[in-house]
């Protein structure tokens, strides 16, 4: 196939820009929303979920070191069931993947180049996804290399540059929402970080799988750290109550910025952070549904799947931007049950048990 | 022998020899035959006019017609006796005995001169060249403040002669090639045996001897066929002048790649973030040096994107500047009839054709050039209303970056067409644009390998061995950087073993403390 393997800490780099490119975009405001200043909290519960996520992806994928997800399910639940199973996996990546890009093809419409189609956003990132995943795994995972050191550093400027407009006391007080209600709302948070996930589909092509646990734990913690810095950057300069109206919270968070009469409203870093974040992750999914496909069907190689499942992608991303504030409730009600407690953690979990009730591993040549 | 050719064996007798020759070489009067005796044998020498050192060929004859005892040599056998002359009489450092007609006559027309003698079935080819050449002088491209000032020139032998006088390391092996079918011309591979990737070595040869054409000339040539991509706008090979570049290169486990009449060395496995690094800063303090990089990477992002900033920001985001500024920016572009992008393609391209006029023009009217530049296009044109000052002003910065960065020529090029991809998305799709241009950008780079090395490295993917990017936002002092690039060098990666300086000398014997202690 020509791919080449990846290494450990490429892994976790891609990870850690697939977690957190889409969660600034409207998560903040869901989680800041129905908890209120405790949203912290929330994430936290949250990096629970996405550890377990990860947990059980490492130990399904120890158990079949050469195969993807998409290619080991059959395995586990026989053909038949497995194949249908793979199928759905496959729909779950592309319409995903298609919901990422129209998150960010609402957000470039409403906030930066108002009078652009969202079509043509949809267009050229598509094209350049294609681009990049045709030549390979490894070449988006490099790409991936450098970019995440700009986004990390446009993160923590965004994060810190609003000083000036900080009150802590907006967190106060602590421990208002029941825990009934933060463990709900961590379901929402937890199923963007749940998104870990799609490492099962990137375990074969790691040179070797040692360490992978304790690395992905510390990608999807680390994450978490971020986004808990995010929220309380957010509820300290806004307060609890605005940020739950904003429709992108952290773009405006970035507008207030004005430090030294030279930072002045720096929706430039927000900016890159997500055309970077989002153009990764749309490669990983674009990688993922080829993958998954090629492996449904039982093809050898997943390129020449590409192109097609790109233009599949255009028309579901563009499908997915028609109504934002249905996406919106997409997001709030559908999407914990659609990702974290079916595709992210319960059936992988099923999986994974099954595997352990049958003895399936796979078979040493 | 490069190319498989027909083999004809020297005869014993001159006469059909010369024949041969004379025919070969019929319609040439830049071939000189000369003709002599040896005692009762007689001899022909054959050379091209000028490319002969004139001293030499004189100490030959002399050598030959008076120094050799002809009673001596009647005692030889006819067929050896010029091996015999070989071994005794030829006052040469280098010559070579030759069997084939063909190659003899190849050795002629390759600065050589050659022998023949009568009954003897071989011929001698004596090195004695001397091709006409300038000086060594110190290199225009890649100038320096500080370093050695030698720059490579057209003879290949005084180009490995200075890469083996800084480098007397008995593993730096050199091969040589023929290439050109035409030119004959010599091709010479250097590498240090036991620091290069055998792999990789074996490579260059099979890559380097599947070049079949008529004529090489310069490493361009060599380059263009053996480098890894057919169609590639970024360099995969350096090029380069300067001789403590290559051996710096070849220490790092590359090879190195010389051409007889090309005054540069190519060297490869090449990775991108060498293209930005002057050979200027291993010979200036570290933190200078870092200073001076973070600088040059500086240049590299407003010679890049400065233009496409100026347009996206004023055609797009014009939010995004401060109140005040806008101000001035929308007051300057008032009277301009023409949108930003226009504007800004408008200038650029004078500006341009200002630079390529200035490479062109003879220098005694290059003067001229300035003026017109400075005076004309710069003054007037504002004055006219036609471009706004501030755009005259980025576009100086985006110039003047581009120097600046340029510490390797071919990168300059790439960044003007860089600029104008840049500028035409910006006007497209604003900032957004500039951002897909710098992906596609990326993901071209990231895809690229030279010689088996990706050409981001060490940075994407970035090297498991830590320490492997101490040479590259900044450089370290030698001491610091204790391993060759491990994803290019093969073996013997410990490079350096001294230990870091220290002022550590025992207890303190200054002079103060001994005027103390004649006080008392």
């Amino acid at each position: 196939m020509g791919d080449g393997k990846i290494s450990q800490r490429q892994l976790a780099f891609l990870f850690f820009t697939i977690l957190i490119g889409t969660m600034f975009f409207h998560n903040p405001q869901i989680v800041v929303g129905t908890t209120g200043q405790d949203g912290w909290i929330a994430y936290l519960i949250a990096s629970f979920w996405g550890i377990l996520v990860a947990l059980v992806m490492v130990a399904l994928g120890q158990r079949f070191p050469d195969q993807t997800l998409t290619g080991y399910i059959p395995n586990i639940l026989g053909k038949p069931l497995g194949k249908i199973l793979s199928l759905l996996y496959t729909i779950w990546f592309l319409f995903i993947g298609g919901g990422v890009l129209a998150q960010f093809a609402n957000f470039m419409n409403t906030t930066i180049m108002a009078s652009t189609p969202k079509m043509v956003f949809i267009i050229t990132f598509v094209a350049i996804a294609y681009y990049a995943v045709n030549l390979g795994l490894e070449t988006f995972v490099r790409v991936n290399e450098l970019l995440l050191w700009v986004i990390v550093i446009a993160i923590i400027l965004v994060v810190t540059l609003p000083y000036e407009l900080m009150d802590l006391r907006r967190m106060l007080p602590v421990g208002q929402m029941s825990i009934g209600k933060l463990v709900a709302t961590s379901l929402i948070a937890g199923s963007w970080r749940g998104e870990v996930m799609l490492v099962g589909m990137f375990l074969p092509a790691l040179v070797t799988l040692k360490n992978t646990t304790r690395n992905m734990i510390w990608t999807v913690f680390l994450v978490g750290v971020f986004m808990i810095a995010v929220e309380i950057s957010l509820v300290t300069v806004f307060g609890a109550q605005i940020v739950g109206d904003l429709e992108v919270p952290v773009f405006n968070l970035a507008r207030m910025i004005s430090t030294a009469r030279v930072l002045d409203r720096v929706e430039a870093l927000v900016l890159i952070i997500w055309v970077f974040a989002t153009f990764i992750k749309i490669c990983a999914f674009l990688y993922c549904t080829a993958r998954a496909t090629a492996d449904t069907v039982g093809f050898q190689d997943y390129r020449f799947l590409l192109l097609p499942l790109s233009l599949l992608f255009t028309a579901i991303a563009y499908n997915q931007t028609v109504d934002p504030a249905k996406f919106v409730d997409f997001l709030l009600f559908t999407w914990p049950g659609y990702g974290l407690l079916s595709f992210e953690l319960v059936i992988p979990l099923f999986l994974l048990i099954v595997a352990l009730w049958r003895g399936k591993r796979e078979k040493k040549v | 022998m490069p190319y498989p050719h027909e083999f004809l064996e020297i005869s014993p007798n001159l006469a059909e020899n010369e024949k041969f020759l004379r025919q070969s070489f019929e319609k040439t009067t830049d071939i000189v035959f000369r003709e002599f005796y040896l005692g009762e044998n007689r001899c022909l020498a054959v050379w091209v006019d000028g490319l002969i050192n004139n001293r030499v060929s004189h100490d030959l004859f002399r050598a030959l017609m008076l120094d050799v005892n002809p009673d001596r040599l009647k005692q030889i056998p006819a067929n050896e006796r010029l091996d015999y002359v070989n071994k005794h009489h030829l006052p040469f450092y280098a010559t070579l005995r030759v069997v084939d007609m063909i190659e003899l006559r190849r050795w002629v027309l390759m600065h050589k001169l050659i022998l023949l003698m009568d009954g003897s079935p071989i011929g001698l080819v004596l090195d004695a060249e001397a091709t006409p050449m300038r000086g060594i002088t110190e290199p225009t491209l890649e100038s320096v403040v500080y370093g050695p000032r030698d720059a490579f020139v057209e003879s290949l032998r005084i180009n490995t002669a200075l890469i083996r006088a800084r480098l007397g390391d008995v593993k730096l092996k050199s091969e040589n090639f023929i290439l050109g079918r035409r030119s004959n011309t010599l091709v010479t591979l250097m590498y240090v045996e036991d620091l290069a990737r055998p792999d990789v070595i074996e490579e260059v040869r099979n890559r380097m001897k599947r070049i079949d054409t008529d004529a090489i000339w310069d490493v361009y040539q060599i380059k263009e066929c053996i480098h890894d991509q057919r169609w590639t706008l970024f360099p995969m090979m350096k090029q380069t002048e300067r001789p403590d570049k290559v051996v710096a290169d070849l220490l790092e486990g590359r090879f190195a790649i010389l051409v007889d009449g090309s005054p540069q060395a190519l060297t490869a496995p090449s990775i991108l973030v060498e293209f930005f690094q002057s050979a200027e800063d291993y010979y200036e303090n570290p933190i200078i040096t870092a200073g001076l990089r973070i600088l040059r990477y500086l240049s590299l992002l407003i010679a890049c994107t400065g233009l496409g900033f100026y347009v996206a920001v004023t055609t797009f985001h014009q939010e995004m500047l401060p109140i005040p500024l806008i101000f001035s920016v929308a007051g300057a572009r008032e009277t301009v009839p023409f949108p930003a992008f226009f504007e800004a393609l408008l200038l650029m391209v004078v500006f341009e054709l200002l630079v390529e006029a200035g490479i062109r023009l003879p220098r005694v009217v290059g003067g001229a050039v300035n003026i017109v530049g400075a005076l004309i296009i710069g003054q007037a044109s504002v004055q006219a209303g036609l471009v706004s000052p501030i755009l005259v002003i980025v576009i100086a910065a985006t110039a003047i970056s581009n120097f600046a960065v340029s510490v390797n020529y071919q990168v300059a090029n790439i960044l003007r067409l860089l600029r104008i991809l840049f500028l035409i998305f910006a006007a497209l799709l604003g900032l957004y644009g500039m951002s897909l241009v710098l992906l596609a950008l990326l993901v071209r780079l990231a895809s690229l390998k030279s010689f088996g090395v990706p050409y981001l490295a060490p940075l994407a993917p970035a090297s498991p061995i830590p320490g492997e990017t101490k040479d590259v936002f900044y450089r370290l002092p030698k001491w610091h950087i204790k391993s060759r690039p491990h994803f290019i060098a093969g073996s013997d990666l410990i490079r350096d073993n001294t230990q870091p300086p220290s002022s550590d000398m025992g207890p303190e014997t200054s002079a103060d403390a001994d005027e103390g202690g004649g006080n008392k």
